[in-house]
């Protein structure tokens, strides 16, 4: 390059330090509230397992699906059964832990600066400046650093360092200066003054209080926090041996453990990176205020050494929280250092942010609070966290390329580490294993990463982009809209994974076939002879599945839309002559290199939004003309639905991606956020022609699919808008990426004057239009999405009816291998349990109801009364036949022939109870003798129930049959809970599929 | 001549030896000559979140002068206990007893002694420091010896430079 590289202020941008740290206290409160959750449930009643094992679960073989899948499969008495044997802990438990943990880090942080300035280690600067020669230095370089007021200083005098350190609060620091650093301070006071600068340095950046913030709660954490949860780890190890369901139990704790030791390593790791660039941004301070950078110089050149220590050299930076001398004289003249994009904390962030979200959802699973609404709050502030750090970084490198003519980031790379980082955090903390030690599917862990470079891949894009475009005073608002809106559509993946991906690693699976005959049931209902699963089944079923859990989030629409309408918005701004305002204040010197290729003219992107809508017009156009013609043939009604729900959902994903292969071609510079505009905008376009056919249908007779008149019936928006829209949006900004990806050939090339050139303004009137229909655009992309949102909103804040969940499942959503052999042991835990949480009492209820109406009806009968008075004995009856619908919904036996036992046992109870009210009302004594005669039967079908548990107890050996406290109790369902088919399929639950009166 | 204070002496050597060190005597003043001792034996570099240092200062007089002569005054304490003991047995562990006193102190030499004492001293200075400042140091610290007690604005007794 020709001119001088101009010198990048690193505060052209936030440095990101605050949520780095904000990660950090997240990591440290989520992993603390964990630990109190664990060790509350060991110390209480809390028998979650027990329910477990009486839906059949077997501890010692069952994988994770099965786990999943049993519990789903009788979702009502398995929640029954946890909200009266494993309820949840109390909410003080944790609004009082957190009350400790506060009360403690701030005792701490306000006694910290008191221990480190006691007079027993440190003296008053007048003690060794009588003259006040120093404090008057100190005073000036305050003022210089701009500090309100100079703070204290206090001189180890026993200390021969030349150093000083900073510590208490931002806005009430202590500076303590080193013996040695004061008996030099004549012989060099270029250096006395530059180490003064850098502390003020610290003080004027408003490291202080946030930096022993962090150290008071990492020793609160280490000290109250971990001591518990070790001493419960310890305990469960103990009884290792004595555990009939240890095998369950290893991966949870081993896992709690390794979740321990990872943690110290985090944080360290974490907050020793952030430190480090904490001291560059106060050298680089302290030079701007007139430090002598030759007070950094004392050191010798880097020594000269092989790749082998360099590597160990390395490594062994990374856990120091200073830097090396020789990058921070680099810096002082190149801060490049600090707009990198750098491996570790990229891994680190990846980490903590899954811990911190499979914590959370940990937390509000035990506390029975997973609304969907909750479920993207908990992403929302993992996603938040993690989009800061990695926003905040790929943008300062971004700007920094382009302040300096380098090339851009890879935010592949970026991603990658993000992306792994984010899978060992979620294998660690438990993701997709629930009881085994790894995911059963280890392969869409690899989505992980895939999620993590697409994040990064939209961040710098649309970073690349605004940079381009933007030519106001400052970056900071463009660069916080895009960072939120990264945020918003991270949070959806992570709900989506948290949920269905996880549930989908740990072995879930559904049947296909039944999944699309429920769905189809509500509008066509059930055909006696479904047909064969095709590949539109699938297309749909899956779309339907991921699109239903993630756009039960309110939020989701704004999510997706805000991908393509924050990068369309990058064109709405008036092109500026000369360089951007933001950058002359970022960069000083001679010369500034362009700052990447400027956006071309509106045409260019909203071209192709056109040219999608209208092929998606046509194709919709095409699609009814065919439907109308296939109707005549078809004999399957569900077939026919679902060729018309996956024919509209595939027009709209088509005109997506021809809109953004379009898109990219246009803009070949900025072809991601070209190709998301394109397909956002061409799916509203598309998806206004199939409304308007639909609303219209019967006016075009050869379109036509259920009205024989031509009529006008805009209803249909409402049901297209729910049953097509909403499920294909993320589907088409995915389609978008997918054609945008790197490696496809663009089949023009860009002429010079398109990618490097000015922006070429087009004549006025033609600026205008394309304004407005972007304007346009975005609006009703904010309209779709608020409808959205409100539409949502209410059923959003609601726990799905176990009712509904269990019927779901029962369809297709949960599927189990009823052969997978069970042993002798598991089989007798499970009757075990069965009867315990509930089987035994309910057959107890049975045996009290039936025996009183026997007497009563003994005591009547032999008191010489007829069925004509025995009115008395009818709420007796009622009992039984409750009863007996409890029972019905009750958990079935985990063993065949108990559960034949069983079935007969609640018919006649049932039976009987009902006949026994009938026959009272006509007063018919043969009726009232069946009926009790069916009760006897069923009270001699209960005993042998009790007979069949107690032989199948005995043969499970001697350990099970001890008393179910012993070895059972322990376990705490800690993973058990998690994932849950209340996370995974709220799915059906609207049963929203309608595309108005197809058929 | 008469007993001397140990942080007069070393006083006294660094405002001639090194006078840019005297703020540390002044601030280690501050301390009972114990705390002072434990002090520096066990001062280091720390390391420091928000701190900033090279490390230690090569070649500071004031630890160094200090450690020495509390050493030589704890020798000759113990040379003056024993020979206590001597005369009265069973004294020993009474004479003991009483502990390091809160100010060390150097009793009068005799000139023999102070040439020993300036041998010793160079001995020990000489793992520490350049030979020839370790010559200037034991100089300094016989001829103040030599010139014996001598309480002077910033002795022991004196007012402190706080003050």
């Amino acid at each position: 390059m020709e001119s001088t590289s101009p010198r990048i202020d690193e505060r052209a941008l936030g440095a990101g330090t605050t949520v780095r740290f904000a990660l950090l206290v997240a990591l440290l409160v989520a992993t603390s509230s964990l630990m109190v959750i664990y060790v509350t449930i060991a110390l209480s009643t809390y028998d979650g397992f027990g329910c477990s094992l009486a839906a059949g679960v077997a501890p010692d073989s069952d994988p994770a699906s099965a786990v999943i899948a049993k519990r789903a499969l009788q979702w009502e008495a398995y929640f029954a059964c946890t909200k009266r044997y494993a309820p949840s802990p109390p909410w003080w438990v944790l609004a009082g832990w957190w009350a400790i943990l506060a009360l403690f880090t701030a005792a701490l942080f306000w006694a910290l600066p008191a221990w480190k300035a006691r007079r027993s280690r440190v003296v008053p600067l007048a003690t060794m400046d009588p003259d006040g020669e120093i404090a008057g230095t100190v005073a000036e370089l305050s003022t210089v650093a701009g500090l309100a007021r100079p703070p204290r200083v206090v001189v180890d005098p026993a200390s021969a360092s030349d150093g000083a350190v900073v510590f208490g609060r931002s806005g009430r620091a202590t500076v303590r200066l080193d013996g040695g650093l004061i008996a030099t301070r004549r012989a060099d006071p270029r250096r006395f003054r530059a180490i003064l600068l850098h502390e003020f340095a610290h003080i004027a950046n408003r490291d202080v209080t946030i930096t022993y913030l962090t150290v008071a709660m990492w020793r609160v954490y280490t000290v109250v926090a971990l001591p518990p949860f070790l001493a419960w780890c310890a305990w469960m190890f103990r009884g290792a041996s004595d555990s009939v369901v240890w095998s369950s139990e290893a991966p949870i704790v081993t896992r709690g453990l390794l979740i321990t030791g990872l943690l110290t390593v985090l944080v360290y790791l974490a907050r020793s990176d952030v430190l480090r660039s904490r001291e560059i941004y106060a050298d680089l301070a302290a030079v701007r205020w007139g430090a002598d950078p030759a007070g950094w110089s004392a050191a010798g050149p880097a020594p000269v050494i092989g790749p082998g220590r360099r590597a160990l050299r390395s490594f062994v930076e990374l856990w120091r929280p200073h830097p090396r001398w020789d990058t921070r004289q680099t810096a002082l003249t190149n801060p490049a250092v600090l707009f990198g994009v750098r491996a570790l904390p990229l891994l680190l962030t990846g980490m903590t942010g899954a811990i911190v979200h499979a914590h959370m959802m940990y937390a509000i699973t035990q506390y029975v609070l997973l609304t969907p609404w909750m479920q993207h709050l908990a992403a929302l502030v993992s996603a938040g966290l993690v989009a800061g750090v990695v926003g905040i970084a790929l943008w300062r490198a971004v700007v920094f390329a382009a302040l300096t003519g380098q090339p851009a980031p890879s935010s592949a790379r970026a991603g990658l580490w993000l992306g792994l980082g984010m899978v060992a955090g979620g294998l660690a903390a438990g993701q997709g294993t629930v009881n085994d030690w790894l995911p059963a599917r280890p392969w869409p862990l690899a989505l992980v990463v895939l999620a993590g470079m697409a994040f990064t891949w939209w961040l710098t894009r649309c970073a690349q982009l605004w940079v381009a475009a933007w030519h106001g005073r400052s970056l900071r608002p463009v660069a916080l809209v895009n960072v939120a809106t990264a945020a918003l559509a991270l949070s959806l993946w992570l709900l989506w994974w948290q949920t269905q991906g996880v549930a989908f690693a740990a072995g879930w699976s559904i049947d296909i076939a039944d999944v699309r005959d429920y769905m189809a049931s509500s509008m066509v209902g059930r055909e006696s002879d479904p047909p064969p699963v095709s590949w539109l089944d699938v297309l749909l079923v899956a779309i339907m599945t991921v699109a239903s859990t993630v756009t039960t989030a309110p939020l989701a629409l704004v999510a997706v839309a805000g991908l393509w309408v924050v990068p369309l918005l990058a064109w709405l701004p008036r092109p500026g002559t000369g360089p951007p305002r933001w950058s002359r204040a970022a960069a000083s010197g001679d010369g500034h290199a362009p700052l990447g290729p400027p956006p071309p003219g509106l045409r260019r992107v909203l071209g192709p939004v056109l040219i999608g809508g209208a092929s998606g017009g046509a194709a919709a156009v095409a699609l009814f003309a065919w439907l109308h013609a296939r109707k005549q043939v078809e004999p399957s009604p569900t077939t026919f639905l679902v060729t018309t729900l996956a024919g509209m959902l595939l027009v709209l994903l088509a005109s997506a991606a021809l809109a953004a292969y379009a898109g990219r071609t246009a803009v070949p510079t900025h072809r991601l956020p070209a190709a998301l505009i394109g397909a956002g905008g061409a799916t509203l376009l598309s998806f206004a022609v199939i409304v308007a056919l639909r609303a219209a249908d019967g006016c075009v007779p050869a379109l036509a699919l259920d009205a024989g008149t031509c009529s006008w019936n805009p209803a249909v928006a409402k049901q297209l808008f729910a049953g097509i829209l909403v499920p294909a949006s993320p589907f088409t900004v995915l389609v978008a990426g997918v054609i945008a990806l790197p490696g496809a050939r663009t089949a023009r090339r860009p002429g010079p004057t398109r990618s490097t050139g000015p922006t070429r303004p087009g004549s006025p009137a033609s600026t205008v239009l394309g304004r407005a229909c972007a304007l346009a655009l975005v609006a009703a992309a904010l309209a779709v999405a608020t409808v959205a949102a409100v539409q949502r909103s209410p059923q959003a804040s609601r726990l799905p009816p176990p009712a509904e969940v269990q019927r779901v499942a029962r369809n297709g959503a949960a599927t189990v291998d009823e052969d997978a052999p069970v042993s002798a042991q598991s089989r007798a835990l499970q009757v075990q349990a069965w009867r315990d949480r509930g089987g035994g009492r309910l057959m107890d209820g049975f045996y009290h109801h039936r025996r009183e109406l026997f007497a009563m009806v003994a005591a009547e009968v032999n008191a010489g009364k007829s069925i004509a008075d025995l009115d008395s004995v009818r709420p007796l009856c009622l009992d039984i036949a409750n009863d007996a619908r409890a029972a019905y919904r009750f958990f079935r036996v985990p063993d065949s022939k108990a559960q034949e036992l069983w079935e007969s046992f609640y018919e006649n109870a049932v039976l009987g109870g009902t006949y026994c009210q009938r026959s009272l009302d006509v007063d018919d004594a043969d009726r009232f003798d069946a009926a009790m005669r069916r009760l006897a039967t069923a009270q001699d079908t209960s005993h042998a129930i009790d007979d069949r548990i107690d032989a199948l107890i005995r043969a499970g050996g001697p350990s099970a049959s001890r008393s179910p406290a012993l070895g059972l109790r322990r376990i705490t369902t800690v993973a058990y809970r998690n994932p849950d088919m209340l996370t995974i399929v709220p799915v059906f639950l609207s049963g929203r599929y309608a595309s108005g009166r197809v058929r | 001549m008469a007993v001397a204070a140990v942080r007069d002496v070393v006083r006294d050597v660094v405002a001639e030896l090194a006078p840019e060190e005297l703020p540390l005597v002044d601030g280690l003043a501050a301390y009972d000559d114990s705390v002072v001792v434990r002090k520096l034996r066990r001062s280091g570099p720390r390391r420091e979140p928000l701190g900033f240092s090279w490390g230690e200062v090569v070649g500071l007089m004031t630890p160094v002068v200090w450690l020495v002569l509390d050493q030589v005054a704890e020798r000759l304490a113990d040379a003056a206990v024993e020979g206590a003991a001597r005369k009265a047995r069973g004294l020993r562990r009474w004479l003991r007893r009483g502990g390091r006193p809160a100010a060390a102190t150097i009793p009068p030499l005799t000139e023999d002694q102070l040439a020993a004492l300036r041998q010793d001293l160079l001995d020990q200075l000489k793992r520490e420091l350049e030979e020839r400042t370790a010559e200037q140091i034991a100089d300094a610290v016989v001829r103040r010896l030599a010139r014996g007690a001598d309480p002077g604005p910033a002795g022991p007794e004196g007012p402190s430079p706080a003050s």
